[in-house]
């Protein structure tokens, strides 16, 4: 008897044939950006320690106009992955308290709370 | 019973998530209003941004905030790849390095420079 292996073929654009699967895939990039901050972000801390004028050079290099592009997709990104994140804890991370089951809006309004307090805290950090 | 690499792969990939949720966006937030949005908060002027990651648990925290995430991002990307069609051994093995090397790379860059943060005198 011959055994086959089973290799799936799929078109390359199938997340383009369903709304749900376009949001999926949308989902799963906002990694690509998000990575893209953290190596700019990565860079910046070279900078910061290479001294103030090196410093400086990176900020205007974000205050630019492909910089405020760039960090604006990233911001869209980073709030999208939030979102989505926060949309799937009730599943990921289901909450028993005295045998009942913790709705799931709880948890999702738990993660968004602790969001605004961590962007409060950055910001009195910064103090803005 | 026989040993996965799973959860090692796992436990990173889901903090890394959280924390890109979570701690990012405010990072993001905070970059853009400071550079394009032409505000100067002077917890991002040079000496005291400086001074501040001369503390070693700041720097650590900063570490795992910006570590975490890319760690997820380079696995996440690297599933992506795979659903997109990178599905012969060889071109995952390439994936795999591209992603995990890529996020590595970055990894050593960001040491650097937060260690000498702590260790170069303010």
């Amino acid at each position: 008897m011959r055994t086959h292996s089973h290799t799936p073929r799929m078109p390359l654009f199938w997340w383009l044939r369903r709304a749900s699967y376009l949001r999926y895939m949308l989902r799963e990039l906002t990694c690509v950006p998000i990575a893209a901050w953290i190596v700019v972000a990565t860079a910046g801390l070279v900078d910061l320690v290479r001294g103030p004028a090196a410093w400086q050079g990176f900020l205007h290099g974000m205050a630019s106009p492909a910089g405020f592009t760039f960090q604006l997709i990233v911001l869209i990104a980073g709030v999208y992955h939030a979102v989505t994140w926060f949309a799937l804890a009730p599943r990921t991370m289901p909450l028993n308290l005295g045998g009942r089951q913790v709705p799931g809006s709880w948890i999702q309004g738990a993660h968004y709370a602790l969001l605004l307090a961590i962007l409060v805290a950055v910001f009195v950090l910064v103090e803005i | 019973m026989t040993m996965s690499n799973k959860p090692v792969i796992w436990l990173p990939f889901a903090a890394g998530g959280m924390v890109a949720a979570l701690v990012l966006p405010a990072l993001m937030l905070i970059v853009l209003l400071s550079t394009a949005g032409g505000m100067h908060p002077p917890g991002l002027e040079h000496a005291t941004l400086l001074g501040f990651l001369h503390n070693p648990v700041a720097a650590a925290v900063l570490f795992l905030v910006l570590t975490l995430p890319l760690w997820h991002a380079a696995h996440r990307l690297r599933m992506t790849l795979q659903d997109l069609g990178v599905r012969t051994s060889a071109s995952r093995r390439v994936v795999v390095w591209l992603c995990y090397g890529g996020a590595a790379a970055i990894n050593v860059v960001l040491i650097w420079a937060l260690a000498s943060a702590v260790l170069v005198h303010a």
